[in-house]
């Protein structure tokens, strides 16, 4: 199926490009998910096979090949509607749809991947996929987040790839497939391992959006559409995610596992403390949106860094956030639309204007600012309480008290775009509320999950961490 | 041969601290590409022949050939060969890029590794770090690519450095080639006329408030 699964996404690309009408272009995405269903139903079916192959996904895989097939189903029906209220030409609605088929079978090829130097190049082709994504409304703010993007994340990227040399130094030029190289991880040189997660790290973060090349990722969100923002806070920000435990996967067999822990608690703290200031700055609610991004990449790294307590939060926080925000990057696009702006000084009473809008960007608010019944709720209570048992106490309390800086910037700067009279905002367009069902039932997943554990997503979370050391 | 062409490789990257126009950054790119080809041909000439073609090739062709040329025909050859703003005086540079190589020899044989060949590993770590330094002491959108460029070449080289006999490390760095040619060649080279003097102060749009 993963044969088929690539040769269907080249060829629906080159029917893209050759057909460049926009329904044959947008039905021909909709054929690629058909494909994408198949291949997650098939990977979920014999995930727990042995298998040799350089693509096949474990049960972390599995949950993000999910995550990435709800999101883009979305994504590519939302963008069906940005691109005809644009009026988009049919060159760039096909440029579009064909990059963005590029870039989800990039980051599923990054789930499914076995082999360190497959998830390199799948990471490399999501960066220019990604790029093109960005690049999709051809103005001077969109070529200035391209060309940025483009640029620092190929250094990421080519970082990244130092690492990857710096790991077959340490493994005696062991084959990079992953269970061979857990197999050589004790015999490891510990100079070159840490090195190496150090590139990988630091490469990877333009992914996952956290320190040090985190200002891009803001930038990307910012000025793409919004339903590219989506992909790009959920399915991106999962494969930062999983490209990092890959490594941490190996190296969590040496005697490292302590310094990498405390890097991944720096790196999520920095994070934590740099969105804190940015957002608080800001007046863009795409960008007040990345920057909470950020601050939940940092909370999944911290969650972490806390060893065998932390790995089950944090996968779960990364999963249920991808949900959470997207749902809200979706729902932010139509008040764009609403306003012609995302600006917090010209837009204003959205609740008269969209009462169902209102309530997914509330529903929405609930979930990412951590309140019950949020699924984050429970999964930042999980985190604090694994904290306290690893002793962190001073953690503890400088992650309360930069997370109040979130929830009094995105809670004062949202409610006053609902709810407050603004006589600055114009009205230019009224969004049908058909439109915010689809945010809505994501959201909503989001607040159920603090109520209800399916278990079905408990026990892949508990099989992904089978992999890390007790 | 070999540290004759790995000298001469670091020749390239003291020349590069300096440089002024715009031309003879694209000639020293071009001039690190050729050593590399010949360092491929020298370090790998043992492995399958058509997998050393291909790597010769690539190495040949997008390092050497088109690289340079787009660059030349996009940028110098419609903006003119200009002087490229240097930030930092060169003879400031000069010390810290001598520096560099200096830490890079110190690294290199602190960390003596049997997995590793020195003469390699220090020219690729000089070139990683040389790059960042282009990067971060240059405003201009070209030199920023010259830097990007001159990391990838250190990328390759570390990858020889390690890869005689590990081919499939090699062409993760050739397909890393690959994607940087994407990257320089795509649209955007072109597009980013529009910021007249590809000045990074141009691209200070995006902003928080």
């Amino acid at each position: 199926m993963v044969t088929t699964y690539f040769i269907a996404a080249g060829l629906v690309i080159i029917l893209i490009l050759a057909f460049q009408k926009p329904v044959i272009s947008h039905g021909l995405v909709f054929i690629f998910m058909g494909f994408l269903t198949a291949l997650c139903i098939s990977q979920y079916g014999r995930f727990q096979q042995p298998d040799d192959a350089f693509l096949k996904a474990d049960a972390l895989g599995i949950i993000f090949l999910f995550v990435t097939l709800i999101i883009s189903f979305f994504s590519a029906g939302h963008y069906i509607i940005y691109a005809k209220k644009r009026t988009q030409a049919s060159s760039v609605i096909a440029i579009h749809n064909a990059s963005f088929v590029v870039f989800v079978t990039a980051i599923t090829g990054v789930f499914l991947s076995t082999h360190i130097g497959m998830l390199w190049a799948f990471l490399e082709a999501s960066t220019l996929s990604g790029a093109a994504l960005i690049y999709h409304d051809r103005d001077k703010l969109s070529l200035e987040a391209t060309w940025k993007y483009l640029f620092v994340s190929s250094i990421g990227v080519t970082l990244g790839f130092a690492g990857i040399m710096f790991l077959s130094i340490a493994a005696h030029n062991t084959p990079n497939n992953i269970q061979d190289l857990v197999n050589v991880a004790p015999s490891m040189n510990i100079g070159w391992i840490k090195t190496s997660f150090i590139f990988v790290l630091t490469g990877f973060s333009v992914k996952m959006g956290v320190v040090p090349l985190f200002t891009i990722d803001i930038d990307a969100k910012d000025s793409s559409p919004s339903p590219v923002g989506a992909m790009f806070s959920g399915p991106l920000m999962s494969v930062g995610f999983v490209a990092i435990f890959r490594f941490y996967q190996i190296y969590a067999h040496t005697s490292i596992l302590a310094w990498m822990n405390n890097v991944l608690l720096i790196t999520g703290v920095a994070s934590l403390f740099l969105a804190a200031v940015f957002i608080l700055k800001t007046n863009n609610f795409k960008r007040i949106l990345a920057y909470s991004s950020m601050e939940h990449a940092g909370l999944i790294l911290i969650a972490f860094s806390t060893g065998v307590n932390g790995y089950l939060v944090a996968i779960l926080h990364c999963t249920l956030h991808a949900f959470a925000k997207a749902g809200l990057f979706f729902q932010i696009g139509q008040v764009h639309r609403t306003f012609q702006s995302k600006i917090e000084e010209e837009c204003g009473n959205y609740f008269k204007i969209s009462p169902v809008g209102s309530i997914v960007l509330l529903a929405g608010l609930l979930a990412i600012v951590a309140m019950p019944p949020s699924g984050l709720f429970m999964t930042e209570f999980l985190l604090f309480k694994s904290l306290m048992i690893s002793g962190e106490w001073w953690i503890v309390f400088v992650v309360m008290f930069l997370l109040c800086f979130f929830v009094y910037a995105i809670v004062k700067k949202f409610f006053t775009m609902i709810f407050i009279y603004n006589p600055n905002a114009q009205v230019v367009e009224h969004v049908h509320s058909f439109e915010s069902i689809p945010p809505l039932l994501m959201v909503s997943f989001v607040l159920v999950f603090g109520v209800v554990n399916p278990d079905f997503l408990i026990h892949l979370i508990n099989e992904a961490i089978q992999v890390l050391p007790k | 041969m070999i540290s004759l062409l790995i000298i001469s490789f670091g020749i390239t990257l003291i020349y590069l601290s300096i440089a002024e126009r715009m031309r003879t950054y694209n000639t020293l790119i071009a001039l690190q590409g050729l050593m590399l080809f010949f360092i491929t041909y020298v370090e790998l000439k043992n492995i399958d022949a058509l997998h050393l073609l291909l790597i010769l090739l690539e190495t040949l062709i997008v390092k050497v050939i088109v690289l340079p040329y787009f660059i030349h025909r996009l940028l110098i050859r419609k903006n003119g060969d200009r002087p490229v703003a240097l930030v930092v005086p060169g003879y400031i540079s000069l010390t810290i890029v001598s520096f560099i190589f200096l830490l890079s020899f110190l690294v290199s044989y602190l960390l003596h590794d049997d997995q590793i060949q020195v003469k390699y590993f220090t020219g690729a770590i000089a070139a990683i770090f040389t790059g960042l330094y282009l990067i971060i002491v240059h405003k201009q959108v070209f030199t920023h690519m010259m830097g990007y460029l001159t990391i990838e070449n250190g990328i390759f080289l570390l990858s020889l450095a390690i890869g005689n006999e590990m081919p499939l490390t090699v062409n993760l760095a050739v397909l890393l080639d690959v994607f940087s040619s994407v990257l320089i060649l795509g649209l955007f080279i072109n597009r980013l006329e529009t910021f007249s003097s590809l000045d990074v102060d141009q691209l200070k749009d995006l902003k928080d408030s």
